[in-house]
């Protein structure tokens, strides 16, 4: 099945279809959730139900009754994830089409869907007027609508303190849980990589995904324009041909250097696009951190 | 087509502006939000100038612009074939009929001036808008007709119904009749007089016969009146001055302007009969004469009917009483009453009176001068005079002389049939006017404008 466009997606004004019509399409691409609680404890057994991980597959059940059953563990719904989503004026752009801030709802959106679905907790952190707003993080289909309708809601205006957003959403995550930062990270740097490693060395999974549109990694105007920053009064006139190629640059250094610092602090990365099917863009994250886990239990494994 | 404002025009100059504005500014940058500055340097800014073909398209769109607005407040009137053909079967008609002494010559048919209402009366009823105007000079009435017809939008045309003596209408008066307005001139009357002609006149309510000569010389045109009767009002005056030697320059300008006063003869009664001749003996006693005093015991207050209009005549001859104001006198002439005084100084005094008193056994009116007075006082007594006894109606009145059929029928032109809207009809040109199009084509050019305008802003941010 081909991904809805993003235009399309974007076109979709119900939240919740939009981020049902990505979980959907991920399902069919054959997608696992790659969300699991941290217990190995063995409960019980239950048919196997398409889209379950089949290294949870009872083979030697298999063998004996030609039935296929996946094993549960204790404490596999205890997974908690905390989607801190950035609500600055510069998720706003571009002003025509796909915003980044759309884009990135739809992406939460769908990924609260997605941990809801597997009987997961799931919260939500932003800032709101300068002030924190945040939903704990829970299960149940009832909150998932309300985490969904919030989102949904959210104001794109001025700017956010993502370091402080980032530590209070992992705070608010009892136990050890996924914390993930959807944002273009344009904002305090160096601040939001230390508290990033930080929760990540608390014991939180930390995932960066890192939203950004083309016309942003290259720079779409000719001649000599004015351009007007969407978080501060700033304005500046500049020759768009002249500074084109060390724009490009800059953005390139600049989301190099973002990805550079998450991989070494072990921090899951992606960088994302507007121009990318959202599902296309879940389905890559997806697949990389299930790969990262699968390496993660091999490793663990061999050391036992 | 025709321009009802055409004052409008000048707002031609007007596109100066935006040609200016659109090739001299150095245009603004368009403006674009963006996320964040962070990775722009700052870079060496250079005046962008307005040259690409749809820029120029731009300019073209606003000056057009201005040019059908500024055709549009001129107000054009299409001139259709139904406007014309509308215009061409209206007329608005004004007759001026000649009233003057030489339209008073009776027939048998009656007067030329009854003549002359009759046809005036037919042709105002013939027009859709028509007005009988009557004047003793139709010439100097040609103005005012014209301006009454600029109220109408009708054909226009005025017609001049008189004997056309010479001095009627001149060629001067013509000129200030508008060019579109036609003009007719209908003669009642002969048009020349060959033979001398004896006849009936009504002047100032008294009936008076004239014959009338007129006799063409190799040279010039002779004409000669001549009163043949004139019962019981024939006028005859003999002004005498008395003075005393030492106002012998006054005296002799007096005198000299007293004979001139009796040798025109101004009724001209030299043909009158005797019998019936009145000579009405006028004296002047200058301050100078040595019997003035005693004159002035045997003068009372002038009692014939003659003396008392010559009095009132001369109280209301403005320029003798002018000059009288300038003089301050000494005292009065004639402290006592009863005598009529004719002048008064600025200080009040009289310095010129008027009596009656018999000299040499003739009654005569006696004008007593003050010796303040000068020349001036004396001559303009002599003038108030003559003015008073003059006849109403001058000489030239009857001249026999008469403008040819020549003339008056090359002044004859036909009303312009081009439609036009009349000077009052003007200030509510909009709804005569067929500017309201140009108003639309206006509209939609602002539109284009506007399009272009934002087309222009995008794609000079947004190329990819």
């Amino acid at each position: 099945m081909s991904s809805l466009s993003p235009s399309v997606v974007a076109a979709i004004d119900d939240l919740e279809l939009a981020a049902r019509l990505v979980v959907e399409g991920l399902r069919t691409g054959g997608h696992r959730s790659p969300f699991h609680g941290y217990s190995t404890e063995f409960r019980q057994h239950r048919p196997y139900r398409a889209g379950d991980d089949l290294k949870y597959l009872d083979w030697k059940l298999f063998a004996r009754s030609d039935r296929l059953y996946t094993r549960q563990f204790r404490e596999t719904t205890n997974l908690s994830v905390m989607l801190v989503l950035d609500t600055s004026a510069s998720m706003a752009y571009p002003p025509d089409g796909l915003s980044k801030s759309r884009y990135a709802a739809i992406i939460a959106a769908a990924l609260a869907y997605l941990v809801s679905e597997q009987g997961h907790a799931v919260g939500l952190m932003t800032m709101q007027n300068g002030k924190l707003a945040y939903m704990p993080a829970r299960g149940g289909r009832q909150h998932l609508r309300s985490l969904l309708a919030r989102i949904d809601r959210l104001d794109i205006d001025g700017a956010w303190d993502p370091a402080r957003c980032i530590a209070r959403g992992a705070q608010l995550l009892q136990r050890r849980g996924v914390v993930i930062a959807i944002s273009d990270f344009y904002d305090d740097e160096l601040e939001t990589q230390r508290e990033l490693r930080r929760v990540a060395q608390r014991g939180h999974d930390v995932a960066m995904l890192q939203l950004l549109s083309q016309s942003e990694l290259s720079l779409p105007f000719r001649g000599q324009v004015e351009l007007d920053e969407l978080e501060s009064d700033h304005r500046r006139v500049v020759d768009a041909d002249a500074i084109a190629q060390s724009y490009n640059s800059a953005v390139r250094a600049f989301v190099d250097r973002v990805r550079l610092s998450a991989l070494r602090d072990g921090i899951d990365y992606a960088l994302i696009t507007t121009d990318t099917a959202p599902e296309q863009s879940l389905r890559d994250y997806l697949l990389r951190r299930s790969r990262r886990e699968v390496s993660a239990h091999t490793r663990t494994a061999a050391a036992r | 087509m025709t321009w009802l404002q055409p004052w409008a025009w000048v707002g031609l100059v007007a596109i100066a502006l935006p040609i200016a504005i659109h090739l001299l500014g150095s245009g603004r940058s368009p403006r674009q939000p963006f996320p964040t500055l962070r990775f722009l340097e700052t870079t060496r800014l250079h005046p962008t100038r307005r040259t690409r073909i749809h820029d120029k398209l731009l300019l073209l769109l606003r000056v057009a612009i201005f040019i059908f607005a500024v055709l549009a407040l001129a107000h054009p009137l299409i001139n259709s074939a139904e406007r014309k053909d509308a215009y061409a079967g209206s007329l608005a008609r004004l007759v001026i009929v000649d009233t003057s002494a030489s339209m008073h010559s009776l027939s048998d048919a009656g007067s030329l001036l009854d003549s002359a209402r009759r046809v005036a009366e037919t042709l105002e009823r013939e027009a859709n808008a028509g007005l009988t105007l009557e004047s003793a000079a139709p010439g100097k009435a040609l103005a005012g007709a014209a301006g009454w017809l600029s109220l109408h939008q009708q054909r226009r045309e005025i017609v001049v119904i008189s004997d056309f003596q010479s001095g009627a209408v001149s060629e001067f008066e013509l000129d200030g009749v508008p060019n579109d307005v036609g003009l007719r001139f209908v003669r009642v009357g002969s048009a020349v007089i060959e033979q001398p002609v004896e006849t009936v006149h009504q002047l100032d309510g008294r009936r008076v016969q004239a014959i009338i000569s007129h006799s063409d010389s190799a040279h010039r045109t002779r004409s000669e009146v001549r009163w043949t009767s004139a019962p019981g009002d024939s006028r005859s005056y003999r002004v005498d001055v008395l003075a005393g030697d030492e106002g012998a320059t006054a005296t002799a300008i007096a005198t000299r302007a007293a004979d001139a006063m009796n040798a025109i003869r101004i009724t001209g009664t030299a043909l009158a009969s005797p019998d019936t001749a009145q000579v009405r003996a006028v004296t002047i006693v200058t301050a100078s004469y040595g019997e003035r005093d005693a004159l002035m015991l045997t003068a009372r207050m002038p009692s014939e009917a003659w003396m008392l209009q010559s009095v009132l005549a001369l109280r209301g001859d403005a320029l003798l009483q002018e000059l009288a104001a300038n003089i301050v006198a000494d005292s009065e002439i004639f402290p006592q009453a009863g005598i009529a005084p004719i002048a008064r100084a600025r200080n009040g005094h009289a310095i010129v009176n008027a009596a009656e008193a018999e000299i040499n056994g003739e009654s005569r009116l006696l004008l007593f001068t003050h010796a303040n007075t000068g020349v001036e006082i004396i001559a303009s007594v002599i003038a108030a005079l003559r003015s008073s006894v003059e006849s109403h109606t001058s000489y030239a009145e009857l001249d026999p002389a008469r403008l040819a059929d020549s003339t008056i029928a090359r002044w004859n032109r036909e009303p312009s049939s081009e439609p036009r809207v009349s000077a009052t009809d003007a200030s509510a040109a909009s709804t005569e006017s067929d500017g309201r199009w140009l108003w639309l084509v206006v509209l939609v050019l602002l539109t284009a404008e506007s399009l272009l305008r934002r087309r222009t802003r995008q794609s000079a941010v947004l190329e990819q």
